[in-house]
């Protein structure tokens, strides 16, 4: 038989009886490529959900990983849609709003329902139509399952919060208290300093921006405990891309200038720890109660081995690392660059 | 190559025969399909674990979606268990349009 350019259907339908007990359709010819992308199993956040699976977390969601990744294998962020990736509740045909999703390593897909799913009833997940970075597609899998009556833990009454919205507009990443409790110090993804007065209500007011150090990405901030209006950054090239230089994370302290203008010099204190292509950071910075600062430190890969997802890079002696570095010493004279080859203690 | 002593002189060399290419091959699992009709439903005993049992008689059908690099001619290899004695068959319909009408599933015994 043959088969059109692009997107088939085939079809096996029951004639008037029962049929055998299918396992699998093979399809052999030169227009199939033997090496078409595929998805893992699914998962939901409590169990795995094979065929059939019952009793599903009504607060589930669901995630999707691939197979293998090479570089040509990510999953094209661009394919992963409402209209590619669908639960559907059997019963009504219709879609379930929900928000999909991909990951920075872009080796699996996540779907996660606005609203608890119904119990006891039926849903099935397609997912058809994502493809990968060379634009082949991924071979479209189609998962049901039966919710029970499990409603999960949930939030105990006593966690509850109220939300409120108390400033907008900057892609903050970390928020730091001073250690007098008057202000709320921000970090930003483009390299800025932002801090507020705290007013009695927990409101705050008189917005003030330092910018530290344009186009870097300031991923986590400290106080230090003992050198008085001294902040510490995780200091990263970036946010965005996928060809990050490596080793040109810093570790950087601002001193702040006191009095009511926001202003500072920059410090860079270790430089050249290693760093992913993408989004895995030198990350959240804290002071540890020997006086020493701890940093969290991202891996290059997403598995461990260098993956094409991750540009290949392999990990290196302080990545996937948690750092300690003495904020007492004098900074190193020269750039710690660590590889596997050579490595310097901070 | 020349052996000790002068060759002819050569304009081409031809090579015929039918070009090759290489024949793909793609699995999909029956529980990757969507099933319809409502009486297909998931069991124990294959290779992966899973199966479809096509239990009811009418309108029951799985259809598996695949990608094809151009227009081209393919085989179809279905796995499947019927226990029973006498044989069974399933139509066959690619893109909507019926291939087989009768694709017989002999009995393999279990």
């Amino acid at each position: 038989m043959d088969l059109a350019d692009g997107i088939n259907s085939i079809r096996l339908v029951a004639t008037g009886q029962s049929g055998p007990n299918v396992d699998s359709l093979t399809v052999f010819g030169e227009s199939i490529d033997s090496a078409t992308p595929r998805f893992q199993g699914v998962t939901d956040d409590v169990n795995a959900l094979d065929p059939g699976e019952s009793n599903i977390n009504l607060a589930a969601s669901l995630a999707v990983g691939i197979v293998a990744i090479t570089a040509s294998d990510a999953i094209d962020a661009s394919t992963v849609t409402t209209q590619t990736v669908r639960l559907i509740a059997s019963g009504t045909g219709a879609p379930v709003a929900a928000n999909v999703n991909t990951t920075g390593g872009f080796d699996s897909i996540s779907l996660a329902p606005v609203e608890p799913l119904e119990p006891n009833t039926d849903y099935v997940l397609e997912i058809n139509g994502v493809r990968n970075h060379d634009g082949e597609l991924f071979v479209p899998i189609v998962r049901s399952f039966t919710t029970g009556t499990n409603a999960g833990e949930g939030a105990p009454d006593s966690a509850a919060f109220e939300r409120s919205v108390v400033a907008s507009g900057e892609g903050v990443a970390m928020l730091e208290f001073t250690p007098d409790q008057s202000k709320l110090y921000a970090s930003t993804l483009d390299g800025k300093l932002l801090r507020w007065d705290l007013e009695p209500d927990g409101h705050l007011a008189n917005k003030q921006t330092l910018v530290v150090e344009a186009r870097q990405s300031f991923i986590g901030i400290a106080f230090d405990p003992v050198v008085e209006n001294r902040i510490w950054i995780a200091n990263n090239v970036g946010q965005a891309g996928s060809n990050n230089p490596n080793f040109s994370s810093k570790i950087t302290y601002v001193d702040i200038a006191p009095g009511s203008e926001f202003a500072g010099e920059a410090n860079d204190y270790v430089t050249g720890i290693p760093r992913s292509v993408r989004n895995h950071l030198t990350n959240g910075l804290e002071f540890g109660p020997d006086g020493a600062l701890y940093v969290l430190n991202g891996s290059n890969t997403a598995t461990g081995a260098p993956d094409g997802a991750w540009g290949f890079r392999p990990e290196a002696e302080l990545s996937a690392a948690i750092l300690r570095i003495d904020p007492t010493l004098p900074p190193p004279a020269r750039w710690v660059r660590c590889n596997h080859r050579r490595s310097k203690r901070l | 190559m020349s052996l000790e002593e002068s060759g002819p002189n050569i304009e081409n060399l031809t090579i015929e025969g039918d070009v090759v290419r290489p024949m793909g091959r793609v699995e999909i699992q029956a529980e990757d399909a969507l099933s319809a009709g409502g009486a297909a439903t998931a069991g124990f005993g294959s290779d992966d674990g899973y199966f479809l049992d096509f239990v009811d008689a009418r309108d029951v059908s799985l259809t598996w979606t695949i990608e094809s690099n151009g227009p081209g001619e393919v085989d179809l290899e279905i796995r499947y268990a019927l226990g029973a004695a006498a044989s069974r068959t399933m139509a066959v319909e690619v893109n909507g349009a019926l291939v087989n009408g009768a694709v017989t599933f002999a009995s393999t015994g279990s």
